[in-house]
């Protein structure tokens, strides 16, 4: 313990300076990092006076060939340009151009000779698999042949005449190709082939040439698809037909248009009872998938959907499905959740694949903006998860037996909430996934783990909280990227582009900005950019537009710097007010000299000098010898008074408070600035939790201290007691220092306690007892 | 020219999968008491689950295995393949003790090595699930008297030197 004599302040003036300018990279404004606000998105983060979009209406023609598993289509495409530039070409994506031969996502792979250590990596090495797009005309509407040209996944169309700010194209691709299999080369879109019974399932998308982005940020979005950065695409209204083998049910973007001609009546009925139902009806039950899967046909049915207001298509078909559905109201809207599956699914999927997708849409349109659109489909697949508008794919398969593995059930609720849950990033809030996957992955993990924690108390969501971050940040900064980085270039795609900004998020709302505050600026974001197409600028500035919080630090740290937080408390100094009253204050010193530790000699000459001169001798001691120091004299008390009188009723019982006083000094280790977190744990039981805001840092990035003033002792300080900031290194967040237990010392304490042998032993035992 | 040996399993590769994880985590702790390395290896349930049962390692997920020593060992043995630490150059035999579940889609592998002095030429491999998922990433926290050091290991730097305090 120490007294708290005077209270120094004392200014290095060279030493500060230094520390503004190193300190001031970490809480300097956003810059060069993000461009200059302008009339098409402006400064508060919004869309801007002149912000503009264009339109890509489609009307496509398709056939399924169920026994080539083929493709082909024909599709008229009316293309909108808003923006006030001439446009010479119009880019379109052939995703599917991935699997041709030429395919530079191959060839970009790092390839070692380890990697060919089995007969089956040759084999895939050598695997043909010819995939790609058949272009077989591009013509205007008139059947004139346009000119084109496909440089891998892009193809450009070459107009004659530049396409002028507020004028429409429309022209005619028809294409066909080979679904892939995806047992063998994986892929988004696909077939599942069912061996025993010669059946599949088609889940379909990329399936046909696509209209690019074209804005104010990037011109033409037309950066190659290499297999990560997903796909950016422009909104429009879709009328899809679609041929398939007539014992085929299929799910798709948008509403069923001829269910008069397609549905029996019985499924029409069955339909419209879901609407209002409270929990799935079957439109397709299981006996009837199943009788309905035995044969195949040689007839064809044409299913028509139209899609308002979308940013892709896609459809599943199979005659394996049965197909559930009930109605949910969002807003104003009723709309329809339904669910695809196969016997396979179940019976996970007859349990909870609709209530799921009820559930997400209710959820997220609470966080993010209202869900509006007619349907939202989850349709079940072995072991993927993608999203399209209205329809996603999803894992989860049970045994054979009909059994299946906790870890199946949370992951095929997990996927199911995350797929729906791209419904609103990026096809409503229409980011550039092929640029910044985090716009859609990490903002939509993040909605996920809400959702999940409101599905289930106690959910084990994967990602979301902040420990779980932890292992994943720490370590040699060389080897991750920061947030900011584009989609193909990142190490760790998963935990970089999913589970970092999730966490990110999660820190803001929890523990920087509040919930409240949060809430409503991620909303704001969410309503200012549905149906828009927003760049990480706009998310960054709406957050702070709309909540008065200035988080330019953190945006720098978390999402543009590889730093992560490792906050340790080095140092902790007690102090105690002087009283300034000679009395108290000489009996402390009296203890105090009392209580010394003593020096060996010293303790060893009380006992081996029988007696000094001075105790033998009695002239020698004078004055100072005999003075009692430890006594207050009259001059002593006197002074006290006088002071006394001096001071107000106020400070006079401040100073006799008997306030604790705790200078705490912290290292700032990860680089990243973060708050800190301090609880006090005092004698009585009692503890107190103080926030300190990361702006704490804002002067001295790597060393602070704090002052902290307490009435009671404190027997223990935690910093980051509800581990809400990443901290990468619990170790040393304690005073006095205490190591958390590693996992295997965890592992040895339950081993130690009790092991599988004893514990059934003891259970025997209470048997016997009985 | 060198010839090319393989094992004979076979690999269900599938290029893209929507959402992968893809990381392997270790954090291990040298005893000093006993003078043995003492640890957890952390995989994804479902990274590592896949890759066994492709290897015919496991023929079972994880939750149906007993935790008994001939699969656990089986698993160990595997593992300890890609996950190797050496004392100037010599492999430190490590053995498995159990696994344990998470919820949230975690295994968990304890293990100790036998006893051992730890040299300054002090190594770990780390490929774990590198050969299956070239974009694995493992990380490992090694913590020797109380101080934490942290290490990356990627498909084309597996093996590094770890800093050993006297
Ligand atoms: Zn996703």
């Amino acid at each position: 313990m120490k007294n708290l004599k005077t209270l120094i302040t004392s200014i290095f003036s060279t030493l500060l300076f230094c520390s503004q300018i190193s300190a001031q990279s970490k809480f300097a404004q956003l810059d060069f990092e993000i461009p200059t606000p302008n009339e098409f998105r402006n400064a508060s983060g919004g869309p801007g006076h002149n912000y503009y979009q264009q339109k890509a209406d489609y009307k496509i023609s398709l056939v399924l060939d169920d026994a080539k598993q083929i493709i082909s289509g024909e599709e008229t495409i009316t293309y909108t340009n808003n923006s006030p530039d001439n446009l010479e070409f119009l880019w379109l994506q052939l995703d599917q151009n991935i699997y041709a031969e030429n395919s530079d996502s191959k060839l970009i792979e790092v390839e070692k000779m380890e990697d060919f250590r089995s007969i089956s990596d040759i084999n895939r090495e050598f695997f043909k698999y010819d995939g790609g797009f058949k272009v077989e005309s591009v013509k205007s509407t008139s059947n004139q042949n346009l000119k084109y040209f496909i440089n891998k996944t892009m193809m450009r169309i070459d107009l004659e005449k530049s396409l002028g700010a507020k004028q429409s194209i429309s022209f005619k691709v028809k294409w066909w190709y080979n679904i892939n299999d995806r047992s063998k080369v994986g892929g988004r879109s696909g077939l599942e082939y069912f061996k025993e019974e010669n059946n599949y399932i088609y889940t379909i998308a990329q399936f046909f040439p696509r209209m690019c982005v074209y804005n104010d940020v990037e011109g033409w979005q037309n950066k190659q698809f290499l297999g990560s950065g997903e796909f950016t695409l422009p909104f429009g209204d879709y009328e899809v037909n679609i041929t398939v083998p007539a014992d085929h049910v299929v799910g798709a973007t948008g509403e069923l248009q001829n269910a008069v001609d397609i549905l029996s009546s019985e499924q029409k009925s069955r339909l419209k009872s879901a609407a209002t139902a409270t929990s799935p009806v079957l439109i397709v039950t299981q006996k009837e998938a199943e009788e309905n899967e035995k044969e195949g046909t040689s007839k064809t049915k044409t299913w028509k959907f139209k899609a308002i207001n979308v940013r892709d298509f896609a459809f599943a078909s199979s005659r394996k499905f049965m197909w559930d559905a009930q109605g949910v109201k969002i807003g104003d809207k009723n709309i329809l959740a339904m669910s695809y599956y196969p016997k396979e699914g179940n019976p996970l999927w007859e349990k909870y694949s609709t209530k799921l997708v009820v559930h997400t849409l209710k959820t997220y349109s609470k966080y993010t903006t209202n869900y509006t659109y007619p349907v939202a489909i989850s349709v079940h697949t072995d072991r993927i998860g993608m999203e399209y508008p209205m329809i996603c794919f999803n894992g989860g398969r049970p045994e054979k037996d009909g059994t299946y593995s906790e870890d199946t059930k949370y992951g095929m609720w997990g996927v199911i909430i995350h797929e729906v849950g791209h419904n609103f990033f990026p096809m409503i809030i229409n980011s550039d996934e092929r640029q910044w996957s985090w716009m859609d992955e990490g903002l939509n993990t993040f909605v996920q783990y809400l959702t999940e924690q409101e599905w289930e108390r106690g959910y084990p969501s994967r990602r979301g909280p902040a420990p779980y971050i932890a292992d994943y940040m720490r370590g040699d900064k060389k080897f991750i990227s920061p947030i900011m980085t584009n989609s193909e270039s990142i190490f760790q795609f998963g935990n970089n582009a999913y589970g970092k900004p999730a966490t990110a998020l999660n820190i803001l709302r929890e523990t920087i900005m509040g919930r409240e505050l949060f809430d409503y600026s991620f909303k704001m974001y969410c309503e200012r950019w549905k149906f828009k197409h927003p760049t990480p600028a706009d998310f960054f500035r709406t957050m702070e537009d709309a909540s008065a919080v200035d988080l330019d630090w953190f945006w720098r740290g978390w999402f543009f710097s590889t730093d992560f937080v490792d906050i340790s408390l080095d140092e902790v100094n007690h102090f105690q007010l002087n009283t300034a009253n000679p009395d108290t204050e000489k009996e402390i010193k009296r203890l105090e000299k009392e209580n010394k530790t003593l020096f060996i000699g010293e303790i060893r000459n009380k006992t081996s000098i029988q007696a000094t001169i001075n105790e033998k001798d009695t002239t020698i001691d004078d004055f100072y010898a005999k003075r009692n120091v430890f006594k207050s004299d009259t001059l002593d008390k006197l002074f006290y008074t006088e002071n006394k009188k001096k001071m107000s009723a106020e400070e006079l019982a401040l100073l006799n408070a008997n306030k604790q006083f705790y200078e705490l000094k912290f290292t700032n280790k990860g680089g990243l600035v973060s708050p800190i977190i301090i609880q006090a744990n005092f004698e009585d039981g009692t503890s107190q939790v103080t926030y300190i805001p990361a702006e704490i840092w804002r002067k001295e990035e790597f060393k602070v201290s704090k002052v902290m003033i307490y009435d009671n002792k404190v027997t223990s300080f935690q910093i980051d007691p509800f581990l809400e900031t990443a901290d990468t290194d619990v170790d040393n967040n304690a005073w006095p220092q205490k190591n958390e237990p590693t996992r295997f010392e965890l592992f040895q304490q339950q081993r130690e306690k009790e092991n599988p042998m004893q514990r059934a032993k003891r259970a025997e035992e209470l048997m016997k007892g009985k | 020219m060198k010839l090319l040996f393989f094992v004979l399993f076979f690999v269900c590769y599938s290029k893209t999968f929507a959402h992968s994880y893809f990381f392997a985590f270790a954090e291990v702790e040298y005893n000093v008491m006993q003078e043995k390395l003492e640890g957890t290896l952390i995989f994804t349930r479902h990274d590592l689950e896949e890759a066994l049962i492709k290897k015919g390692i496991i023929s079972s997920t994880f939750e149906k295995l007993q935790h008994d020593s001939l699969s656990i060992s089986a698993i160990g043995n595997t593992l300890f393949n890609d996950f190797k630490f050496f004392s100037n150059q010599i492999p430190i035999k490590l053995s498995a003790l159990d696994f344990s579940l998470t919820k949230n889609g975690l295994i968990e592998i304890y293990f100790k090595s036998e006893k051992v002095k730890l040299s300054q030429n002090f190594e770990l491999q780390f490929n774990s699930l590198m050969d299956i998922y070239p974009k694995q990433q493992n990380k490992i926290t090694f913590i020797q008297n109380s101080e934490k050091r942290t290490y990356v290991f990627m498909n084309n730097e597996s093996r590094r030197k770890i800093t050993i305090s006297n």
